[in-house]
C-alpha cells in the first residue's frame, strides 16, 4: 500500500471535517435555538482557553491548574472599569488585557523555575490567591456580589452577532496557535516535555523559555477572558474558583491532550454535558471529578486518540496514532550520563 | 570523596544560615512595626492565634509531605480529606456526645477512604505523576459535593467536651481559648512524634531509604508497596482528624476543601515539599502571617500569603528547606 | 591537572572506568561546578556560568547513553538544537518549515552525519546507530567551535564504528574536538594529542604515538582489562 495515498486520504478526511466544521459554524445560528447559541459560544471560549492551557500542558509538559487566575484577572480588569468607572469598550479592554497579561507575567515569575509538581502546585496556589483576592478586595471586586453593569460592544450586543464575533476571534486565535506549536518556540516547548535537562545542555534558557510560555499562553487565555466577560456580562469569584481552573485541563485530557483539536472537541463535550446534567441533578462536581478519575485511568489518549487509532486501524492501516503525553513516565532529570 | 562530601554539607548549612539571616531581617522590622500598631495583649493573642491556625495547618501539610515524600504523589484530596474527617467527626460527636470519638471516627473514615484512593485508583497510575495528581484533583471534587449532599451547606461546628470549653487564664489578665492551646499543645505532641519515628525508629529509617532510593529498599525484602499503602493510610489518618480539630474553632462548610488545601499547599510550597522541618515552619509562618494580616489588614490578607511564596519562590524553587535543584 | 585545547585541536581523553573522564566532560559543559580549580572557555572564564550560556558560547556535548528526544521526530529533534543558540527560539509567528536558516542548519547537520533521508523519522524507530549519529548531529547544529564526544562508538556494532570514526574525520578541522573513547583504535587514530587519566588524575599526555609506548599508560590498561 502507497503510505502518501493513505496519507492523502487522512488528510483528505480531515480537510472535509475541518470545513463541514466551519460551514456548520456558519449556519448554526440560523438553525438552533437562542439557548444553544448561547452554549455554543461558550464552549467556543472554552475551547481557547482549554488551548492554551494545553499549550503549557500537553505541549510543555507543565501542568497548570492556575490559569483560570489569568482568564478571571482579565475579566476583573474588563468589569472594573465598565463597572465602576465610565471607560468605553476600547478602554475597558485595554484595561483587561494589561491586567490577564499582568498576570501571566506575575504567575511565570513565581513558576518558571520549578517543574513537575512542584510547578503543579505552585500554578494552583496562583489560581487560588487570585480567587481569594476577588472575594477579599470588595472595593475593586465587589466580592461575592461580582461586578455588575458590564455590557456588550453595541454592534455586537445580541446574542446572534455575539456568537460571530466569538467565532472570528477564536478562530483567529486557533490559526495562531496552529502557527505557535509549529514554531521553533513550539518545538522548544516540546523539548521541555521531553527533558528539559537536555534543552538547557542544548543552549537554551530553560526558565526564560517557561516565562515566555506564560506569555504566549497567557495573551490566549486573557483574550478569552475577554470574550468571556462579555458573554456573561458579569463577572464573580466563581469564575477563578479551582474548579474554573481545573476545567480547561479536563477538556484539554479528555479531547485529547497534546493536540490542539483535543481541547477544542472536550470544551464542547463538557459544556453540553455540563449543561445537560445541570437542569436534571444538581451533582454536576461530582460527575465533574468522576470524569476526571476515568478519563485518567482509563482514556488516556482522549477522543482523539482513541478515534485515531481506530482511523489508523481499520481505514488507513498503518499501526499508530497519539500516544498519551499525559502518562509519559517522568523523566530522570539529575543526572544526564554515568560517571565515565 | 569524604572531602567534598564534607564540603557539600558545609556549603548547605552556609545556605542555611543565610535563609535564617535574611528571614530574621525581613521578620525584625516587621515585628516591631506590628508592635506600634497594637498592645502587647493583642499581640499575644495574635500570636497564638497565628500558631494555633499554624498547629492545624501542620496537621494536614505533615501528611501531605509525608505521602508526597515517600509515594511521591502530591495528593490534592487532602482538602477533601479534612473537609470530609470533620464532617464524620462533628456527627458522631452529636450522636455519641463523646468529642473524642469524634475525633478518632473522623480519623477513620479518611482511613478508610484514603486506603480506596491509594489501592483501588492510585496504584493502577503508580510513578506517573502528572495523571496522580489529576485523579487526586478529581477525588477532591467528589469527595467535596457529596459532603456538600450530606452535610448541607451551612457552616458547621463541633461541640467540644465541657472541660475544652472556655478560657484560659495565664497571668493576671491574659485570658486565651482553651481549646487554641489544647490544639497547639497537640501538635507539639505529634510533630515529636513524627521526628521520633523518622530519627530514631526502623520504620523512619524505612521511610527516609524509600525516599532516597525505593529500588534498594524493595531489594532489601522490605514489601515497598505496603510501606506506600500504610504511609497513605497515616497521612489521611492525620487529615481527617485534623478535620474534626479544625472544626472546634474554624467552621466547616463547602469550599473550605479548597482554602485550607491552599493554606497546606503554600506551607509545603514555602517550607519544601517532603520536609518534616519544613513543613513545622512553614505552617508557623503560614499561621502567624494569616493572623496578622487579618487583624492589620484584613482585606489584603491573600495578599500577605502571595508576596512571601512568591518572594521565596524566586530565590529558592524548591522552597525554604526543600533539596537545592 | 590542566588540559589546554587550542583552536582546531583534536583531543582524546582515555583511562580505565572511574578515572573521571565524564566527570570532566561535565565541568567543562557546566552540568556540575568544580570545587576547585577554573574552566576557561574561548578566553573568558567561565567557571560557575550555567550549562546554557556554555552551549551558547560554542561548546557542544554528546553523551555516552543516548539523550535524544526520544518521541519527537529527527526533525524535530534539530530545530531545537539548531534554534537554540539564535534569536529563533523566541519565534513563535512562522511555522519552522518557513524558517529558511534554520532549515539549511538541519539540512547541513543532516548531510554531516549522513542521516539526510531519515529526517522525518521518528527518534524511537531509529537504530541505535543512527541514534548516535544524530547525537552528533544535534551537537553539530548549533554549530560549536568545541565538540565534546562521550564515547560516540560506545555500543555499535564494528561495521557502525567504522561509520562513526570516517564521520568524526570528517568533521571540519577548524572545530575543537575532545573525545573519550575506550577502543583505543578509534581515539588514537582520530586526534593529535592524548590525555589518560586514572582514579581522577593525568598520568600521561602527548600524541598518539608516545602514549602507544608509554609504560605507565599499559600498565594501567594490564591492570584493568
Amino acid at each position: 500500500m502507497n503510505p502518501l495515498r493513505a496519507l492523502s486520504l487522512t488528510r483528505r478526511v480531515q480537510l472535509a471535517l475541518l470545513v463541514g466544521a466551519l460551514v456548520a459554524g456558519m449556519v448554526l445560528p440560523h438553525v438552533v435555538s437562542s439557548f444553544i447559541l448561547r452554549l455554543v459560544t461558550l464552549a467556543l471560549v472554552s475551547a481557547l482557553f482549554a488551548m492554551s492551557v494545553d499549550l503549557m500542558a500537553g505541549y510543555a509538559g507543565l501542568v497548570t491548574i492556575g490559569q483560570a487566575g489569568i482568564l478571571g484577572t482579565a475579566m476583573y480588569g474588563v468589569g472594573y472599569v465598565a463597572s465602576k468607572t465610565d471607560g468605553g469598550i476600547a478602554l475597558q479592554i485595554t484595561v483587561g488585557f494589561v491586567a490577564g497579561m499582568t498576570a501571566a507575567v506575575i504567575f511565570g515569575l513565581m513558576a518558571m523555575r520549578s517543574s513537575g509538581v512542584y510547578f503543579i502546585l505552585i500554578t494552583i496556589a496562583q489560581g487560588m490567591i487570585i480567587w481569594g483576592l476577588a472575594s477579599l478586595l470588595v472595593n475593586i471586586t465587589g466580592a461575592e456580589n461580582g461586578l455588575p453593569g458590564i455590557r456588550r460592544p453595541v454592534n455586537i450586543e445580541s446574542g446572534f452577532r455575539y456568537y460571530y464575533a466569538t467565532l472570528v476571534v477564536v478562530l483567529i486565535c486557533s490559526l495562531a496557535l496552529f502557527v505557535v506549536v509549529r514554531s521553533p518556540f513550539g518545538h522548544a516547548l516540546k523539548g521541555l516535555r521531553g527533558s528539559e535537562t537536555r534543552v538547557r545542555m542544548l543552549g537554551h534558557n530553560s526558565a526564560f523559555l517557561k516565562f515566555y510560555m506564560f506569555l504566549v499562553s497567557g495573551f490566549f487565555a486573557t483574550v478569552a477572558g475577554i470574550l468571556l466577560v462579555y458573554l456573561n456580562e458579569f463577572v464573580n469569584p466563581t469564575d477563578v474558583i479551582l474548579g474554573a481552573s481545573a476545567l480547561p485541563v479536563l477538556m484539554a485530557i479528555l479531547g485529547g491532550i497534546g493536540t490542539l483539536i483535543g481541547p477544542f472537541i472536550g470544551a464542547f463535550v463538557i459544556v453540553f454535558l455540563r449543561n445537560w446534567v445541570s437542569l436534571r441533578v444538581d451533582r454536576w462536581q461530582t460527575l465533574m471529578g468522576l470524569t476526571f478519575i476515568l478519563v485518567v485511568l482509563f482514556a488516556r489518549e482522549g477522543l482523539v486518540g482513541a478515534v485515531s487509532a481506530w482511523w489508523h486501524k481499520r481505514i488507513d492501516g498503518r499501526d499508530g496514532g497519539v500516544s498519551s503525553v499525559l502518562h509519559e513516565p517522568e523523566k530522570r532529570e539529575a543526572v544526564l550520563s554515568e560517571s565515565g | 570523596m569524604e572531602h567534598s562530601a564534607e564540603r557539600v554539607v558545609d556549603t548547605v548549612k552556609a545556605d542555611r544560615r543565610r535563609v535564617l539571616i535574611i528571614t530574621a531581617l525581613v521578620a525584625i522590622p516587621l515585628i516591631a512595626w506590628t508592635l506600634t500598631q497594637m498592645s502587647l495583649l493583642s499581640f499575644g493573642t495574635q500570636i497564638l492565634n497565628g500558631l494555633s491556625f499554624g498547629a492545624v495547618l501542620f496537621f494536614l501539610a505533615s501528611g501531605f509531605t509525608m505521602i508526597f515524600g515517600l509515594l511521591r504523589i502530591a495528593n490534592l484530596a487532602h482538602g477533601g480529606f479534612y473537609l470530609m474527617g470533620g464532617y464524620v467527626g462533628i456527627t458522631t460527636t452529636l450522636v455519641t456526645g463523646q468529642f473524642w470519638l469524634g475525633l478518632i471516627a473522623g480519623g477513620l473514615a479518611i482511613m478508610v477512604l484514603g486506603v480506596f484512593a491509594e489501592r483501588v485508583l492510585l496504584r493502577r497510575i503508580r510513578g506517573l505523576v502528572k495523571p496522580e495528581v489529576l485523579l487526586t484533583i478529581g477525588l477532591t471534587f467528589v469527595i467535596g459535593d457529596l459532603s456538600l449532599a450530606m452535610w448541607g451547606g451551612d457552616p458547621r461546628t463541633v461541640p467540644l467536651p465541657g472541660y475544652l470549653k472556655g478560657p484560659i487564664q495565664i497571668g493576671d489578665s491574659f485570658f486565651y481559648p482553651k481549646y487554641r492551646v489544647f490544639v497547639l499543645g497537640l501538635a507539639i505532641v505529634l510533630a515529636a512524634i513524627l521526628f521520633y519515628i523518622d530519627r530514631r525508629t526502623k520504620i523512619g529509617a524505612i521511610v527516609r531509604a524509600g525516599v532516597d532510593d525505593r529500588e534498594t529498599v524493595a531489594a532489601l525484602g522490605i514489601n515497598i508497596n505496603a510501606v506506600f499503602t500504610i504511609a497513605f493510610m497515616f497521612g489521611a489518618f492525620i487529615a481527617g482528624m485534623s478535620g474534626v480539630i479544625g472544626a472546634g474553632f474554624l467552621a466547616l462548610l463547602p469550599g473550605q476543601d479548597f482554602e485550607i488545601l491552599l493554606f497546606a499547599l503554600v506551607v509545603v510550597i514555602i517550607g519544601g515539599l517532603g520536609s518534616l522541618e519544613g513543613a513545622v515552619l512553614g505552617a508557623a509562618v503560614v499561621g502567624l502571617i494569616d493572623s496578622f494580616a487579618k487583624a492589620l489588614v484584613p482585606e489584603l490578607s491573600f495578599f500577605t500569603l502571595f508576596a512571601p511564596m512568591a518572594i521565596i519562590l524566586m530565590i529558592r524553587p524548591n522552597g525554604l528547606l526543600g533539596k537545592a535543584p | 591537572m590542566s588540559l589546554l585545547v587550542e583552536e582546531g585541536q583534536r583531543w582524546a581523553v582515555i583511562g580505565p572506568n572511574g578515572a573521571g573522564k565524564t566527570t570532566l566532560f561535565r565541568a567543562i559543559s557546566g552540568e556540575v561546578h568544580p570545587t576547585e580549580g577554573r574552566v576557561e572557555l574561548f578566553g573568558d572564564d567561565m567557571t560557575r556560568a550555567a550549562p546554557y550560556r556554555k552551549a551558547q558560547r560554542g561548546v557542544g556535548r554528546t553523551y555516552q547513553v543516548t539523550e535524544l528526544f526520544q518521541e519527537l521526530t529527527v526533525e524535530e529533534n534539530l530545530v531545537i538544537a539548531t534554534q537554540a543558540v539564535t534569536a529563533e527560539r523566541f519565534c513563535f509567528w512562522r511555522p519552522v518549515r518557513m524558517a529558511g536558516e534554520l532549515n539549511e542548519a538541519c539540512t547541513s547537520a543532516l548531510e554531516a552525519v549522513g542521516l539526510t533521508g531519515a529526517r522525518h523519522a521518528g527518534v524511537s524507530e531509529m537504530s541505535h546507530g543512527q541514534q548516535r549519529q544524530l547525537e552528533i548531529a544535534m551537537a553539530l547544529a548549533s554549530n560549536p567551535k568545541l565538540l565534546l564526544l562521550d564515547e560516540p562508538a560506545a555500543g555499535l556494532s564494528a561495521a557502525e564504528r567504522k561509520l562513526m570514526k570516517g564521520l568524526i574525520n570528517g568533521l571540519p578541522r577548524d572545530l575543537s574536538i575532545v573525545l573519550i573513547e575506550h577502543d583505543m583504535d578509534i581515539a588514537l587514530d582520530l586526534v593529535d594529542r592524548v590525555l589518560v587519566l586514572d582514579n581522577g588524575q593525568p598520568i600521561a599526555e602527548g600524541t598518539p604515538d608516545d602514549i602507544r609506548t608509554d609504560q605507565r599508560v599499559q600498565d594501567v590498561y594490564l591492570k584493568f582489562d
